[in-house]
């Protein structure tokens, strides 16, 4: 495969790379650099010894079923570490198949060394204070980074990925919008586009929120302080490969002791939540 | 003779005398009582000599019989897959 069909991503402090064919592979190659600029790898080059995840991309002809094989699968070649491969003839389906399976790849590729949370994650753009909104897949997280990132560093709109040393590892992927003219496909937005920035500065976590998004909710957000217990059963459904690392309860609980605790808040309008960001993304580091 | 012997846990995080228990990849809450049922039967266990020591735990039961609550917790951490009955 030409280098020129690769897109090299490092997102979740692992190596991604989207191989592209099929139809308007040069299309398609700037489509997903433009999308996936906070991630993209610099020159290319492997950030480690380990070969990076492989994740195919192909667009297929206009008429063609989604999810039929290519003529050559883009992640089928030998000497690649694992590989899955999206093909569509739906750009913006393939764009949203796509960010799904590198956060599979990713996420596979760092099961049992990160407390990897479902979360907003945005930080302090100075010290990298981050604050990780936890919270089930269509409830808000990715309105939150809309609405409140553009201050701040965009650390995840999806997985936010805490390191034993309580730093954080970004995943700054294109924000997977919905739209009401495209049922059930999300428009995946580069950060950039919406005044969304990477870390410059090493995250770290500074505080666990859970979100609750009430339709309808008046005044101010509640917010709900959690004890470890309910907190740990709050929050590990909302985990991913969690279990598989070493003492996933005491890992958990101790980044909760460090942190101030969870808190839950019920809210109804995203922008409520302002002063409850900033207090957390002007904490000084517990670790 | 039937003994009771807690399940090990993968990972188990205890406060305030009641527990989070991680087994089979699932993470259940465990009351004061389990709690203290599944450090008493870490080594296999009998009914009785169980009953006895979570009497001197907590106290007589304030209403009940002591060995009839006793087998109704066992039965509910089984239930859970938390603990096991072994027979001879």
């Amino acid at each position: 495969m030409a280098a020129s069909d690769i897109v090299p991503l490092h997102v979740l402090g692992t190596d991604v790379d989207l191989h592209v064919g099929g139809h308007r592979t040069p299309h398609l190659v700037q489509v997903l650099r433009d999308r996936w600029h906070l991630c993209l790898r610099a020159d290319g080059t492997p950030t480690s010894a380990e070969p990076p995840q492989v994740v195919g991309a192909t667009l297929l002809e206009p008429d063609a079923a989604p999810g039929a094989s290519a003529t050559s699968d883009p992640a089928a070649a030998p000497g690649w570490a694992r590989g899955d491969s999206v093909s569509d003839s739906d750009e913006p389906r393939l764009l949203q198949r796509l960010t799904q399976s590198v956060t599979y790849a990713a996420i596979g590729a760092r099961s049992g060394e990160l407390l990897m949370l479902h979360a907003a994650g945005l930080a302090d753009p100075v010290t990298g204070a981050t604050a990780a909104f936890v919270a089930p897949g269509n409830t808000g997280k990715t309105t939150l980074c809309r609405t409140l990132g553009p201050a701040r560093s965009y650390v995840s709109d999806e997985t936010v990925g805490v390191r034993r040393d309580g730093t954080v590892t970004p995943y700054p992927k294109p924000l997977s919008t919905r739209r009401p003219d495209w049922a059930g496909v999300k428009d995946e937005q580069a950060p950039g586009s919406l005044g969304l920035r990477a870390p410059e500065v090493t995250p770290w976590l500074a505080g666990v929120v859970l979100l609750r998004r009430v339709e309808g909710h008046r005044g101010a957000p509640e917010v709900e302080e959690l004890d470890v217990l309910d907190a740990i059963m709050a929050i590990t459904p909302e985990s991913s490969a969690f279990m598989r690392t070493e003492r996933p309860l005491h890992w958990l609980a101790d980044v909760l002791d460090r942190t101030g605790g969870a808190r839950r808040v019920t809210y109804g309008e995203v922008g409520e939540l302002e002063p409850l960001v900033g207090e957390i993304c002007g904490r000084r580091s517990p670790w | 003779m039937v003994t009771w012997r807690a399940v090990p846990a993968h990972d188990e995080l205890h406060r305030d005398g009641e527990s989070l228990v991680l087994v089979d990849g699932r993470v259940q809450r465990v009351s004061a009582l389990g709690t203290a049922v599944r450090e008493l039967a870490a080594q296999p266990v009998g009914e009785d000599v169980l009953a006895r020591m979570l009497e001197e735990r907590f106290g007589a039961p304030p209403t009940g019989d002591l060995l009839t609550l006793t087998r109704a917790a066992l039965a509910d951490l089984v239930r859970a897959g938390l603990l096991e009955r072994l027979e001879d």
